[in-house]
């Protein structure tokens, strides 16, 4: 059942929500792909119950009824946020992201934190403190990451919506391995409050989803003006589902850059490539472009996140809130003994480097190049997307790969950021709809386009999904 | 080689919420840990809001006051500064970039002025901190070594009180200042007292500081490498920090979450417009406007409540009267007292009552300090005391006479007779009678009138 015949449902009360909740939570329980991190189980049912009383007297709000998942560097008041990590394993947010309370407003029910790579620090879900998440379409398979729990538990059926976050990639490369739409917003449009940092400068938390409709509710009603948040637009409100049919690809404009198809498995590149072709045959004209130079951007991408990773996790002492190792020694080595005995390895390893290329000696020599870097590189994008409505690629050069194929090779890793940390460089919406099998697992299509353009990106990965049809879900 | 002293004063803002979040600042009266959010105590997530404007509006008008160049057109980050400390809750305090450079107030240069968040409060002892003062916004302002001596220092940093109490930007609770000082003198390395809280404080840490020095030089052992050491408030001396790193590494990164902020040329001018007066342009209306000499204006001005005081008196009695008794009696008890205006609790309604009383000569200037003195120390009103010593002093020196001319009728009829002598020793008793408190004129003026009858 799609989102928007779901939500039809809910209002006329052909849906009992109660029974709804407590499906979906035994399907949690039943499952194995270690999707989610805590289950909010009682105040789901607590809140459902609520829901059904008044659902017929008041006006439903946009998520009326429905189950959203939540990341767990997302923070939900009096539940845990532990960020995949060991640090925070035992930290109960005192307060609401933004977000959280908007899908609130909307009646969403929140039904848990999902599980993510640790401090969001990974693209396959496998560096979590609490397990890997397996992808539900072959369980020896990774879901993708950052977001990983949040894509499995939407293909496993765990959930009606996810939100996610993005900051190279961590929702579009789940997206794609688990066969779900994923959605990176333009940068500012969706509250970061709330969103635990890691490169601040490039990162949003976005909607995820079985259907575009979905992530497209989901998105109108996180979206919108946050003055907790200082790169937020300034615009209120956004209306991403009214329109949403209303489109077409007839005199639009496709740019398809080269250097994207040219690391990436064929069977991925043709699956994409029929993509442009049925926009071609709705209308569009397509241009072969060439994109900056993906090594300067892979070390753009890197520099950024490394220094501002690293300033990012100096709050984490163990000393205010997180794990604190029993010890006596000095204040300097408590706290080192603290994050040494709780942080990961790839979290440990980012943090050395950003501590390291931020160090007085190296300042000007990195991350203000960097930043530099991330100017020009959203400069070209501007101008790509002067001459293009959209670009499209793949998300991904692969599908889904075995669970620790890949771990130990952080270089494969970097090939993969290629693909998506564009957008998030240059703060371009981004979004990924499935669009067919290799191997019988699924590909999705990338689609960006200019600043803003959101709703034209949704709308565009909608034609694809019309296009494309029913998705058989893996039963489990 | 001469002494040089060099200055790092903060200065806790006046605003009702914190830099960065809408936390109250009033840490005074609170619980600890009763005025934070999820912002001030870096909970995972949260982000800080937009620059506290009027943060920025004290710090922009305390540069314009100390002469600095404001830093218009320009991109102006807020970095993190990263260390590990438990006061500081996300391990970085944000500070800006120096938003105003090259200032001068009497004959010290300016530096540079920026702003920062407070951190919270610590307490070693118990390893527990109090999140309360956390993102209280901050100027800190660097002044060039241009202090010789320890005295040069503490008055300078008088006179930049006096500023900031001019404008009103400072919360007295924060103690007004938090200063760190640097001095180096005869051939030892650059030495940073932290810690100290007050002027006396910076007057004794430096002076402790610069007889250490001295000390170490002329024993052939100088400071070789830069060191901090802290202020030791109980003792009065410094006690050794940490030697001076020069790779101190707080890896300074502009902060994603604040976009750089950007001061333009015409908002200054607009502050310019709403400055308020400083000590020295007051001083010199003071002169020009109630033509009393500069000496006194100076002194007046030094205090911008007693200037206010001045003012509003000034406008009911003489003013040229007014201020010599400010000058001389006023000024003079409150400094014996070591207590500002606002401290003494004076009302200018009570000191106008006196002046007047004075100026009517119906007490003396002694009387009138006696009355002062007792204000001052037993919050006694001016016109309680004035009723209490007119009744038996000043109002009824004629029924005085009266009793003396009854106590003395030999000398009242010499005089009668034409023996003018005999009236000095009438005012004489009539003045003894009065303790001293009522001019001979007065005295002499009633024996006379008593005489007549
Ligand atoms: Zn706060």
């Amino acid at each position: 059942m799609n989102t928007k015949t779901k939500l039809e449902k809910i209002k006329s009360q052909e849906i009992d929500i109660e029974e709804e909740s407590q499906k979906f939570l035994q399907k949690i329980t039943d499952s194995n792909i270690n999707a989610f991190i805590t289950v909010n189980e009682k105040q789901v049912i607590e809140k459902a119950k609520k829901l059904k009383e008044n659902i017929s007297k008041q006006k439903a709000g946009k998520l009326a009824g429905l189950l959203v998942s939540v990341k767990d560097n997302i923070a939900v008041k009096g539940i845990r946020m532990t960020c995949g990590s060991k640090m925070l394993e035992n930290y109960t947010a005192p307060y609401n992201a933004t977000i959280t309370e908007r899908v609130l407003e909307e009646q969403a029910i929140i039904i848990g934190k999902t599980n993510m790579d640790e401090f969001a620090c990974g693209g396959s879900g496998e560096t979590s403190f609490f397990g890997p998440t397996l992808n539900p379409w072959n369980n020896s398979r990774v879901p993708g990451g950052s977001s990983s729990g949040a894509g499995a538990a939407l293909a496993a059926g765990l959930c009606d919506l996810s939100i996610g976050s993005d900051t190279g990639g961590s929702i579009r490369s789940p997206a794609t391995f688990c066969g779900v739409v994923g959605f990176k917003p333009t940068y500012g449009l969706v509250s970061r409050y709330g969103l635990s940092d890691m490169t601040m400068g490039i990162e949003t938390p976005g909607p995820m989803a079985r259907d575009v409709y979905g992530a497209a509710i989901l998105l109108e009603s996180m979206a919108g003006n946050d003055p907790k948040d200082n790169v937020s637009t300034k615009q209120k409100q956004f209306d991403f589902t009214t329109k949403l049919d209303n489109f077409s690809f007839e005199g639009k404009t496709i740019a398809v850059p080269k250097e994207f198809f040219e690391g990436s498995e064929t069977t991925v590149s043709q699956i994409v490539l029929d993509a442009v072709e049925e926009m071609e045959d709705r209308g569009a004209d397509r241009i072969e472009i060439s994109v900056p130079d993906t090594k300067f951007c892979v070390a753009t991408y890197y520099l950024n996140m490394y220094a501002e990773f690293a300033s990012a996790m100096q709050k984490f002492d163990g000393l205010k809130y997180g794990f604190r190792t029993e010890t006596d020694s000095t204040l300097n080595e408590t706290v080192s003994a603290n994050r040494e005995q709780s942080l990961g390895k790839e979290v440990k390893r980012r943090i050395l480097f950003g501590t390291f290329i931020s160090m007085k000696e190296f300042q000007g020599k990195w991350y203000s190049k960097a930043l530099q870097a991330k100017n020009i590189i959203k400069q070209k994008y501007e101008k790509i997307f002067s001459k293009a409505d959209f670009m499209v690629s793949p998300a991904a050069p692969f599908t889904a790969f075995e669970i620790k194929e890949k771990i130990d090779d952080p270089l494969a890793m970097y090939l993969a950021d290629t693909l998506v940390s564009f957008a998030n460089l240059s703060g371009i919406p981004a979004g990924v709809v499935p669009f067919g099998f290799s191997h019988g697992l699924p590909v999705g299509v990338q689609i960006a386009g200019g600043q803003n353009k959101d709703l034209e990106v949704l709308q565009a990965m909608q034609t694809l999904e019309l296009k494309r049809g029913e998705i058989k879900w893996p039963q489990k | 080689m001469a002494t040089k002293i060099g200055l790092e004063i903060h200065v806790q803002l006046k605003t009702n919420t914190k830099m960065f979040c809408e936390c109250n600042t009033n840490f005074l009266d609170a619980k600890p840990n009763t005025l934070i959010c999820p912002i001030c105590t870096a909970q995972p997530g949260s982000k800080p809001m937009g620059i506290n404007e009027r943060a920025l509006e004290l710090a922009l008008k305390t540069a314009l006051l100390l002469g600095c160049k404001i830093n218009t057109g320009k991109e102006l980050f807020v970095e993190r500064k990263h260390y590990f400390y438990p006061d500081l809750p996300a391990n970085y305090q944000r500070t800006s970039r120096p938003f105003a450079v090259e200032g001068e107030l009497y004959g010290v240069r300016i530096r540079e002025v920026h702003f920062e968040e407070d951190p919270g409060r610590y307490e070693l002892r118990t390893g527990e901190v109090d999140y309360n003062r956390s993102g209280i916004p901050l100027i800190e302002i660097v002044t060039e070594p241009d202090m010789k001596t320890p005295k040069e220092a503490r008055d300078f940093l008088k006179k930049m009180k006096t500023v900031i109490e001019y404008l009103d930007a400072a919360k007295p609770e924060g103690g007004l200042f938090k200063v760190d000082a640097n001095i180096s003198t005869d051939g030892n390395e650059r030495v940073e007292v932290k810690n100290i809280n007050s002027i006396k404080g910076v007057l004794k840490a430096l002076c402790f500081e610069e007889i250490r020095q001295k000390n170490l030089a002329r024993q052939g052992t100088p400071i070789k490498k830069m060191e901090t050491r802290h202020f030791e408030d109980t003792q009065m001396i410094t006690t050794f920090l940490r030697e001076k790193e020069t790779g101190d590494d707080y890896r300074f990164l502009p902060d994603p979450d604040i976009p750089p902020l950007e001061i333009s040329a015409e908002s200054v001018e607009k502050l310019k417009q709403d400055l308020p007066e400083t000590p020295t342009t007051k001083a010199k209306r003071l002169k020009e406007e109630y033509r009393i000499p500069k000496l006194e204006a100076d002194t007046i001005a030094s205090e911008r409540d007693l200037a206010d005081a001045f003012e509003k008196v000034a406008g009911k009695v003489n003013a040229k009267f007014a201020s010599k008794w400010f000058v001389n009696h006023l000024k003079r008890e409150l400094n014996f007292r070591t207590k500002t205006f606002i401290e003494s609790k004076l009302s200018t309604k009570e000191i106008t009552k006196l002046l007047t009383a004075l100026e009517k000569r119906s007490i003396t200037k002694h009387t009138g300090v006696d009355i002062l003195r007792k204000m001052l120390d037993e919050q006694v009103s001016a016109k309680a005391i004035l009723e209490e010593h007119g009744g038996k002093a000043g109002f009824d020196v004629d029924s005085i006479a009266k009793e003396v001319m009854l106590e003395n009728k030999k000398a009242a009829e010499d005089y009668r007779a034409g023996k003018t002598e005999s009236l000095n020793f009438l005012v004489g008793k009539v003045m003894a009678k009065t303790k001293g408190r009522l001019e001979p004129k007065q005295c002499i003026e009633a024996v006379k009138k008593g005489l007549e009858k």
